[in-house]
């Protein structure tokens, strides 16, 4: 089983003009992945994965707001 | 005040907290690679033009191969964990092995590319650096800062995993407490997670 997520995370992107959405689209899949399973989050109870999905929120808000700063600077 | 009788030490082992524990350093550790990626995101939207031409400089060979190295290395410490919950002490001694050569060819490759830039006369406050624009130096910087904590998570990584080793040699980790180990996996994949959006940020950048 893990085998087949090791060939699946494993995409090369040797072939350039990726723009840095579908790169971090496809990061996000292989780091969601590596959560779920390598790290067992999967299996895990529930608190645990609340806490990891809240940190993740927490990050992307605030990567919004700096950016909005950024934006009307 | 009552005595209480004498429990014994095994009593009071808590794996559940051991394990929260270790996700909330984990936490920590996502939000300060988190905040590095910000400030680089920042720049990047800032000077698209010299973070890609920074870019250019990476070998995304060595990248990739590094991408694959940690990436089959977690998979062999999730292995090693898997073993030994399941009693198969030599075979999780040997997975913990592999994990660490794998750690240490990440390392071999990291020494062959800053070496390459070091000899280009690029390194952190070198003249070179100095002289950059403003766009290449914060690439640079950000590059050897980001991807120079991550080797020390490495480092870190690949000592906690010895002491995972010694562990399990000497009986201290089995079957029935585990804890340890799992805790160093849970590390070492923290370590590859964060490569993961290192590669494509640095490296692949169109």
């Amino acid at each position: 089983m893990t085998m087949t997520f090791l060939t699946i995370t494993v995409t090369s992107f040797n072939l350039g003009v990726f723009s840095v959405t579908v790169a971090l689209l496809i990061a996000g899949f292989k780091g969601f992945m590596v959560l779920s399973y390598f790290m067992h989050l999967k299996y895990e109870n529930l608190l645990l994965r609340i806490l990891v999905g809240m940190i993740f929120v927490l990050f992307a808000l605030i990567v919004l707001i700096t950016f909005i700063d950024y934006a009307y600077r | 005040m009552i005595m209480s009788e004498k429990h014994h030490v095994e009593e009071h082992r808590d794996d559940d907290a051991k394990k929260l524990g270790m996700w909330l350093f984990i936490f920590t550790e996502l939000l300060l690679f988190g905040g590095l990626f910000l400030v680089y995101s920042i720049y990047r939207a800032k000077f698209p033009a010299d973070f890609h031409a920074g870019s250019l400089e990476l070998s995304v060979t060595i990248g990739a191969i590094n991408t694959i190295v940690l990436l089959f290395s977690s998979m062999t410490v999730a292995m090693a964990l898997t073993a030994i919950q399941k009693g198969n002490k030599k075979l999780s001694l040997i997975m913990i092995s592999i994990t660490l050569l794998m750690a240490f060819v990440f390392l071999v490759n990291k020494y062959f590319e800053w070496g390459h830039k070091f000899e280009m006369g690029l390194y952190p406050g070198s003249a070179l650096m100095q002289h950059l624009d403003r766009g290449f130096l914060l690439y640079f910087s950000l590059y050897f800062f980001m991807t120079g904590l991550h080797a020390l998570h490495i480092i870190v990584g690949m000592v906690l995993l010895f002491i995972c080793l010694f562990k399990v040699k000497s009986g201290n980790v089995h079957t029935e407490n585990y804890t340890f180990l799992e805790n160093g996996a849970l590390y070492w994949h923290l370590v590859d997670l964060i490569w993961i959006f290192l590669f494509p940020l640095m490296y692949l950048i169109s």
